[in-house]
This record gives C-alpha cells, sequence and structure tokens, in this order.
C-alpha cells in the first residue's frame, strides 16, 4: 500500500481531526477568528468531540483495510505525519492549515467511499 | 525534599539528555538512514543501476543460482542464495568451500560469493567495493574504530539514559497539550523549544518504541545472566534452542553424486503451506551429495515479527520433503520478535517506511534541538558578561563545540562518505576502508573545526556546506553513474529516484537552517541601531547584545521590524 484510498482517508481523517482539536484550543482559534477571540463552550465541545471522531475513524479505516497490528502502526505514523503538517501550517498559514480541514474531510470520506466500493 | 517532583525532573532531563545527546543524534542519523539500506547500497553501486526494476519470479532466479553453483562449486560444503525482493533486485549467491585435509575448518574464511541477474542468471558487473548502507545500519549500533562490544555497550547506555531522557522529559513539559500544535517560528530560545516539543511530543509513540525494542534487540549482551544461569555458559546451546533454523548441519559427503531433484515441485509445496510466500533464502547442504538437503526459508517481507523462522527441509536428491520448522515460537521468543521487528520495520512497505523515516527525523530534530537548546539557556546566563565584552565559560563553548560537531559534523560526514563512494577510484586498493575513512574525515573535520571556533559564523558555515553536499548529490550521481534523476524516473527505478529526492530535500532542510541562522546573524547590528534609544532606558543587565533572543519584549518588537 503506497497511495491506496485507505491510506488517503486515514491520513486525511486524522489531520481533519486535529484541526478540529486545534480549533477548540483558544490559541488556534484566535488564529482562525482574530486576536483575542476564543471558542463559545458549545463550539470548544463539538469540535473536541468531532476532533476525536476523526481521529477514530482515521484508526477505524486503517484497521479495517490492513488488521490490527499493521492498522495501529499505520495509524501512529500517520497521527504523527497529520499533527506534523498542522503544526507547521498553523506556525506560517494558520487559517489556510485550519481550513484546509474542510476539503480534508470531503477527501476521507470519499475515499472511504471508494475504498467500501473497490473492496 | 526542597524541590517539586517536576524540577527534579527537568534537572534530570537536562543532563540525561545532555550528556548522551551527541552520540545519539549520530546514531538516531545513521538509525533513520538505516531504514533505506539496501536503496543506500543499490545506490552506492551504480554498476547495478541498469539491471531491470522488474521482479523476477522465484523459481526462475532460483535455477539460475542452482546452475551457477554447480559450474562454479561443485565440492562447496554448502550453498547459500538470497533471492530477489522488492527492494534487492539481485540474487546474491555464497557458498563455503570445502576445507583442505590438514586444515582446521573456518568456514568463515572460505566464504565466497558472487552476485547474478536474476532475470538472464549472467553475473552483475563487478560493482565496486563498498559496504553501503550497511556501513550506516552498523555504525548506528556498533560505532566504529572500537571493538564491537564496547560499541554496543556505549550506545545501550546511551539508549538506557535517553528512556530515562524521554519519560522525565514528558513528566517535565507542562503543557504537552496546550502546546501540542505550537512552533512559534523566529522567537529564539521560545522557538527552540517549541521544536524541540513538537519534534518530541508528535513522534512520541515513535521515539519510545524506538528506544525501548533498540535496547531490546541487544538484550543478550546487556543482560546476559538469565542465560548465563540456565545455560552454565553454553550460549550455543541457548541459541540453538530458541532459533532452531540456525542449526548448523552436516558435512561430510557420501562420495557420490546424483543430480538435483526438480525445484519446481518443492517451491509449490512450500507456497502451499505458506499462504503463497515464496522463500527468501534457499539454503543447500552437500549439494550434489545423496544425503545433501535444500532448505526453503520463508521471506517474512510481510510480517512484523522477525523471528520468523517457518523452514521446510528436502532431500535435494529425491525432492522428498524431509522436516519442517513453523514460526510457532513460543511467547517469550515471539515477544522478541516483535520488538526486534518493530524496531528495524523490515516488514515495512514504501508506505509505513516512509512514516517511520519521518518520526526518525523527528527524533533527529528532538536531539538536535534538545542539545542546541541546552546551549541556548545557558549562554542566557552570560548575558553581563557578554554586555560587557566577556566571552562565555568553557561548559558553554565545549557544548556549542559539540554540538557543532554533532548537528552539522553528521550530515557532513554520511554527505563525505557518498561523494567518496562516487569520487575514489573504483580499482583503489582498500576501498572499503578508504570510503569509511571519508565519513570520518567529513566528521573530525567538522568536530575540530566546532571546537577551536566555536561561534555562530562556524554553525553558518558548516550548515551551508552541509546543505551544499547533500543537495549536489543528485548531480553527482548524474556525472558518476549510468543514469540520473530523470532517466531513473522514467525508467521506474523508483529506489533511485527515491534516493535523489530525499537527499535533496535533506540539502534544502539543512540550508535553509542555515538561512536563518544567517539572517538572525545579521540581525544583531540592525537591532543595535534600532533599539539603541529603548536600551539605554532599561536596566543595564537586560541581554540587548546577547546572540540569541530572549521574552524580553523589547528585543521581540525589533524582531518584528527586522523581519
Amino acid at each position: 500500500m503506497i497511495f491506496s484510498w485507505a491510506a488517503i482517508a486515514g491520513i486525511f481523517f486524522a489531520y481533519a481531526g486535529f484541526a478540529a482539536l486545534a480549533l477548540a484550543m483558544d490559541r488556534h482559534y484566535a488564529d482562525a477568528f482574530g486576536r483575542g477571540e476564543s471558542p463559545p463552550p458549545g463550539v470548544r465541545r463539538g469540535m473536541q468531540l468531532a476532533g476525536s471522531l476523526g481521529l477514530v475513524l482515521s484508526l477505524a479505516v486503517l484497521v479495517t483495510d490492513s488488521g490490527w497490528a499493521f492498522g495501529i502502526l499505520y495509524w501512529l505514523g500517520m497521527l504523527t505525519l497529520a499533527a506534523l503538517m498542522l503544526a507547521l501550517l498553523l506556525a506560517y498559514v494558520p487559517r489556510l492549515g485550519l481550513w484546509a480541514a474542510a476539503p480534508g474531510t470531503g477527501l476521507a470520506l470519499l475515499a472511504t467511499l471508494l475504498l467500501r466500493t473497490s473492496t | 525534599m526542597k524541590e517539586g517532583f517536576r524540577q527534579s525532573m527537568a534537572w534530570l532531563h537536562t543532563w540525561s539528555g545532555l550528556l548522551v545527546g551527541w552520540i545519539l543524534f549520530a546514531v538516531f542519523a545513521t538509525g533513520t538512514a538505516a531504514y533505506y539500506r539496501e536503496e543506500i547500497s543499490l545506490w552506492m553501486t551504480p554498476e547495478l543501476h541498469s539491471l531491470s526494476p522488474q521482479p523476477v519470479p522465484p523459481l526462475q532466479a532460483a535455477q539460475h543460482g542452482l546452475t551457477y553453483l554447480a559450474k562454479r562449486a561443485p565440492q562447496a560444503v554448502r550453498w547459500d542464495m538470497t533471492l530477489p525482493d522488492p527492494r534487492n533486485g539481485v540474487l546474491r549467491l555464497s557458498w563455503i568451500d570445502p576445507t583442505p585435509p590438514g586444515e582446521t575448518p573456518n568456514p568463515r574464511r572460505r566464504r565466497q560469493s558472487a552476485t547474478l541477474d536474476p532475470a538472464t542468471g549472467a553475473l552483475t558487473a563487478q560493482a565496486r567495493e563498498t559496504r553501503g548502507g550497511d556501513f550506516l545500519y552498523r555504525f548506528h549500533f556498533d560505532l566504529h574504530h572500537i571493538p564491537v562490544v564496547w560499541g554496543r555497550w556505549i550506545v545501550g547506555f546511551c539508549a538506557m539514559f535517553m528512556l530515562v531522557a524521554i519519560v522525565s522529559g514528558i513528566i517535565t513539559h507542562k503543557r504537552i497539550f496546550k502546546d501540542f500544535f505550537t512552533f512559534r517560528p523566529k522567537k529564539g530560545q521560545r522557538s527552540w523549544l517549541d521544536a524541540h516539543n513538537a519534534s518530541a511530543v508528535l513522534a512520541l509513540p515513535y521515539h519510545l518504541m524506538i528506544t525501548y525494542t533498540g535496547l531490546i534487540t541487544l538484550m543478550f549482551l546487556y543482560m546476559p545472566w538469565g542465560t548465563q544461569a540456565v545455560y552454565r555458559g553454553n550460549t550455543n546451546a541457548f541459541f540453538a534452542e530458541v532459533f532452531p533454523s540456525r542449526q548448523p548441519a552436516n558435512t561430510a559427503r557420501t562420495g557420490s553424486t546424483v543430480p538435483f531433484a526438480d525445484l519446481a515441485p518443492m517451491l509449490a509445496q512450500s507456497a502451499g503451506r505458506w499462504d503463497g510466500d515464496a522463500p527468501g533464502r534457499i539454503t543447500i547442504t552437500l549439494p550434489g551429495d545423496p544425503t545433501g538437503t535444500l532448505m526453503l526459508t520463508r521471506d517474512n517481507g510481510g510480517r512484523i515479527s522477525s523471528t520468523s523462522s517457518d523452514t521446510m527441509t528436502f532431500s535435494s536428491a529425491s525432492g522428498a520433503l524431509l522436516s519442517e520448522t513453523r514460526d510457532d515460537a513460543r511467547a517469550a521468543v515471539q515477544t522478541r520478535g516483535v520488538m526486534y521487528g518493530l524496531h528495524a520495520a523490515t516488514f515495512a512497505q514504501p508506505l509505513l517506511r516512509a512514516l517511520f523515516f519521518l518520526s526518525a527525523l523527528a527524533g533527529c530534530v528532538m536531539v538536535a534541538s534538545g542539545v542546541v537548546l541546552w546551549a541556548v539557556k545557558e549562554r542566557q546566563k552570560y548575558a553581563k558578561v557578554l554586555a560587557a565584552g566577556g566571552r562565555v565559560g568553557f561548559g558553554v563553548r565545549l557544548v556549542d563545540g559539540l554540538n557543532i560537531g554533532a548537528i552539522a559534523g553528521i550530515p557532513i560526514a554520511i554527505a563525505a562518505y557518498f561523494w567518496g563512494n562516487r569520487l575514489l577510484p573504483v580499482p583503489m586498493p582498500d576501498r572499503i576502508a578508504n570510503e569509511i575513512m571519508m565519513f570520518f574525515i567529513g566528521w573530525g573535520v567538522s568536530l575540530a573545526a566546532g571546537l577551536i571556533w566555536p561561534t555562530r559564523r562556524m554553525w553558518i558555515w558548516q550548515m551551508s556546506l552541509a546543505a551544499g553536499m547533500w543537495m549536489s548529490l543528485p548531480v553527482l550521481n548524474a556525472f558518476t553513474s549510468p543514469s540520473h534523476l530523470f532517466a531513473n524516473a522514467m525508467a521506474g527505478q523508483w529506489a533511485l529516484v527515491g534516493f535523489d529526492l530525499i537527499v535533496l530535500m535533506l540539502g534544502v532542510g539543512l540550508a535553509s537552517i542555515a538561512w536563518v541562522l544567517h539572517r538572525r546573524a545579521n540581525k544583531p547590528t540592525a537591532r543595535k541601531s534600532a533599539a539603541k534609544p529603548v536600551a539605554k532606558a532599561m536596566p543595564p543587565a537586560m541581554p540587548t547584545a546577547t546572540h540569541h533572543q530572549t521574552s524580553n519584549p523589547v528585543i521581540t518588537s525589533t524582531t518584528s521590524e527586522a523581519t
């Protein structure tokens, strides 16, 4: 597996999940919505849930595709890759880094769909 | 206890990390390279670049091997064939010539080897002598120029400290979740700390895994007492029991000769038993003898545990299955196999290998930023002295020098090794030793220069040198191999393309560090003029003249002006 649908779904679910978790934090919420802004409690909770869901979906796709042993290895590697990408983007182009999660989620869902139909 | 738990952990983290940091960086960097050991070896033997990357069926490759060996070494005690796999396109043969009467048997000295093109069965062009990626792999746990056992003890000692540093680092890092995605560039010490935290936290599962499993791979060396107690010093008996497939075979010939049984049914039988997996290795004892055997060892490429020693042994004369060992190892052996396998990642398909490589690079950044951070912090204690035109203490200068010698020195050394591989004359005597010498010359010069002039200018200079050496490797390859990056991409030689792209990327990374350092080095002058009126109004102890910026608000504001 080098560029499989599972890999694409895994990486983008992880990225979107981390971006949502970042939006639940004051510093990165302010990155997106302007200085001094902080997320309302409901948004914060929602983002935390959505973020966790993203990470779980990433794990689910990878484990379904490669089994538990390899699935977890892929997952941990992709969590690292996704988080590093997000941290770098947040440092230089924070808005882009956060908004990229939206098309990222779309891509992940599409890849999951293609994965389901191809197997 | 006067200090809090966290403070004492911070102390432990600082010192356990610093003391072994330089060796750890060397171990981490060469270990990172070792993930692509086969690809590096291929790159370092340009004579083999023209082999087709198309996979060859194992049966065809094995038959070519048997034909060659039957002609070349009919009297050998034993033949070994390593079949090509996706990462290694050649068929490697080796054999042990019989011991002449009157000499003591020494299989190691009588071992011969050859490399065939698996598609045609022809000998490959005589490749230059090189250790290739194996040198970097061995260096990362044996070091070099010192006895192997010492090297392993030193590396193990450093790995143990690393484990301590990781655990104490997690405890010290209060804002582990708050700063999870935080990297603030251009903020001096803050940036170093962010880089250290991010590279550590984001790849934390990898760092813990690799350090712990690294210790496990050498556990028979570090903790031999259990074995010694049970087997009363007879380590051979111990290894024979744990790893049954490594047992030596009988070496006495009967004298008569019989032809080989057909290989195809044996391979079909093994494929049936091994879920379609091909053998990775074929070992033939007493070839041509009626008592000869042919052992297939399963290619464990696709599995995490590296104990996998599924073997099937056939009679080479009749083709009948004689015995079979299954990988039904007991839990302890299996556990060690998984640990070992995880560490070496021999199972990893391209994507997973790339992810491991990335995490390992994060590990290099973590170690490097950690030791730099120590120097940056320590230097601030000398702010007053520096402001008065004095020098920093010996300790800081020593650490600065060692930092240069490790963080710039190791990349320079590895690049020098690659350059030596291509520029040293091919027929040179002792070529392997000379290539390795290039590694140590590069490292030694960098370290000596760093210790003599541990200045920022030296950092910039050495980082630029390293960047130049890495970035020009694809150009070097184009001139000293039959092909170049674009032609390799067209021909589907992805291992070579990958090598070029990765060294290019690492070179760009080194160059950007050099660039950032250069820009910051030019700033003090700009800062001095801009900050002059403010500086007068400030107490003299404020570090306006430090080389590194602090969280001082005046300086941060001039930073944003200057950039």
